[in-house]
């Protein structure tokens, strides 16, 4: 068996995937490649399976960070950034709806320009799927099975994100070395939520949100704390 | 062969062969249950409220080729009627890092719906480098060999370094915020604030669109709070709405919004994403937001040109081209140079290119010199080719890389 694949232990996320490669010599602790080298030398067919043989580990989230120049370090995502991407999407998609009223697609929509009746929905049966796909985007997603595009597409997604600033890796450390050691701390935005004045210093204590002064927290009670 | 250049935004499309051709990547209802393709509704000022709309592109993916279909017939009937795609070839752009499987769709309809003859698939900043630039358009078919390419559309805000003409995949960095993002809190404002617009995106669009605008410096306008006067459409003076001009007279039934942070605090959210989060009771409670640290426009660019090899690095902050729709908000070029000022190095010289073009042709125009530039022979993919290699071999040439 060239790969086998490792029960996920306790510890591992549920979706990170193992696997090892009991072929890739390289990988290996240089020593122990010696000494395999020998016995592959000496026509030992069995060595290749041997239980004494160490196994490498491969994490593909891993793996992929490091292809992307994106070490996190621990190669698995906080809990802690979990959730904050979880909140992300979730603010995002409700920015980006455009209205509340469901919209389906009208059953036949085609375009029916000029002279010429266009009036076909697909001209060989690949189009003719694509076409009558009524699949959303989750579901897309949900499908892709070459895990390394996806974890490209979703690294990009949230890289704008970054729960604590420590998590950053040696090597981009030290590229940002060029500019500064320590990215600058920046004050966050404080604005009423009222009038949208600044205001630095009070917090409504059941909800968090920001306001300015006495009169603008008493709208901000009978109105939007809830 | 003929091009047809097709740049597939979210917003609009342009296509065109040598002229660009604007259409909205939509199908939209209106409150009587009509359903209008593409600019269809324009005419129809009594469309407007309420209009709902549906987009083939979700979330920069373009994942409906049911609605994307009859807005392509509907495109190809604007630039031409006897437009035949079996007699020409088509350049196309899709975002950065679209599922791959959406892709390879993309690439079947092409040739097997549409049929035609030679292709080629990219992003839209891969042909920004090809639109001269104004200032240097005595040479003839001068392209730039170094390009930060911010590319600011209706879903989200690229940043893509292009060095001779390649992508550099790994410098590319995405926020997730545009003019869609906008609108949403746009219309959260106004709700909370002024009238209920929630069903009123269109509306909500103009506003945006006429009445923003970027602050060169966020404290001083928060003090001086110049405001505006957006006149409501009333469909008999005005369908759409405008801002009212200063010694303008209106009628005393005039409804009027008035604007004043609204207009700046809103765009300032390219800087502070946290925004975002803002006025809403949901997530103020939670830890994890209120501690994030949420990287905006100006730490993503530099993070992009921190991960080019470091020759290139004083080359790319030279060069930057702004294209997309966001850039038509008053003073974003003059306040993303002052930020990018403050946080590069101080030999680093920035600058902004001039070009010709509207932002949001850029890419078009870009696309219409590639096309016609000998390099086009070698990137291209034929009839032929596809149906011999298959749409998985489409997809490794034009595709993303790692």
């Amino acid at each position: 068996m060239l790969v086998e694949e490792i029960p996920k232990t306790s510890n591992a996320n549920s979706n990170t995937i193992y696997f090892s490669s009991l072929i890739n010599l390289l990988a290996r602790p240089t020593s122990l490649r010696h000494s395999n080298l020998n016995s592959t030398d000496d026509g030992d067919g069995t060595s290749r399976g041997s239980k004494n043989r160490p196994k490498v580990n491969y994490n593909l989230t891993d793996l992929a960070n490091k292809s992307i120049g994106n070490d996190s370090g621990s190669g698995l995502k906080s809990q802690q950034l979990l959730q904050l991407e979880k909140l992300i999407t979730k603010r995002l998609t409700e920015l980006h709806k455009e209205s509340s009223v469901p919209f389906e697609i009208p059953k036949n929509l085609s375009f029916h320009g000029g002279g010429k009746a266009k009036a076909r929905p697909g001209n060989t049966p690949t189009t003719k799927r694509i076409i009558s796909a009524r699949r959303n985007l989750n579901l897309y997603f949900e499908e892709e099975k070459d895990y390394l595009a996806l974890n490209a597409i979703l690294t990009r997604a949230y890289q704008f994100a970054d729960p604590n600033d420590g998590a950053t890796s040696q090597k981009v450390k030290k590229q940002k070395s060029m500019i500064s050691t320590k990215r600058a701390f920046k004050p966050k935005l404080k604005l009423c939520c009222i009038c949208g004045n600044k205001s630095d210093y009070t917090r409504c204590f059941k909800c968090g949100l920001f306001s300015c002064s006495v009169r603008c927290n008493k709208v901000h009670v009978q109105l939007r704390c809830n | 062969m003929t091009f047809l250049v097709i740049d597939n935004g979210s917003y609009n499309i342009k296509a065109g062969i040598d002229n660009v051709q604007k259409v909205q990547n939509c199908i939209s209802r209106a409150r009587d249950g009509t359903v209008y393709i593409g600019n269809d509704y324009l005419p129809v000022p009594n469309a407007y409220s309420g209009l709902i709309t549906k987009r083939p592109i979700d979330q920069g993916h373009l994942t409906s080729w049911e609605i994307e279909k009859p807005i392509w017939d509907y495109t190809l009937e604007k630039i031409d009627r006897r437009l035949d795609p079996l007699q020409l070839s088509l350049l196309l752009t899709e975002q950065p890092y679209q599922l791959p499987q959406l892709s390879m769709n993309t690439d079947q309809i092409v040739f097997e719906e549409y049929g035609f003859q030679e292709y080629y698939r990219c992003i839209p900043a891969a042909l920004v480098p090809w639109a001269q630039s104004a200032s240097i358009s005595t040479e003839e078919g001068y392209v730039d060999d170094f390009e930060l390419v911010i590319d600011s559309g209706f879903q989200a805000t690229w940043i893509v370094p292009m060095i001779y003409q390649n992508v550099y995949w790994n410098g590319i960095k995405k926020l997730p915020i545009g003019g869609n993002l906008l609108n949403g809190l746009l219309r959260e404002t106004i709700s909370f604030r002024h009238y209920d617009m929630t069903e009123e995106p269109i509306l909500i669009n103009t506003i945006k669109e006429n009445a923003l605008f970027m602050a060169k410096d966020f404290n001083k306008a928060l003090k001086e709070k110049v405001t505006c006067d957006f006149v409501l459409p009333d469909f008999k003076t005005t369908t759409t709405g405008y801002v009212k001009k200063p010694n303008e007279k209106l009628p005393n039934d005039t409804q009027v919004l008035r604007l004043s942070d609204e207009r700046f605090v809103i765009p300032e959210t390219f800087y502070h994403p946290e925004r975002i989060f803002d006025n809403s009771t949901a997530y103020s409670k939670l830890s994890t937001i209120q501690e994030a640290n949420l990287k905006n426009i100006t730490d993503l660019v530099i993070d992009s040109i921190m991960e080019c090899p470091e020759v290139s690095r004083p080359l790319l902050s030279a060069n930057i081209s702004l294209v997309g729709g966001n850039i038509n908000i008053p003073n974003f070029k003059h306040r993303l140079v002052d930020e990018l000022k403050k946080e590069l190095p101080s030999e680093y010289s920035v600058n902004v290119k001039q070009r010709s073009y509207k932002p949001e042709d850029v890419a078009w125009n870009g696309g219409v010199s590639l096309s016609q530039a000998d390099v086009m022979d070698n990137l291209k993919v034929t009839k032929k080719e596809y149906f011999e290699h298959g749409a998985n071999w489409c997809q490794k040439q034009f595709g993303f890389k790692r």
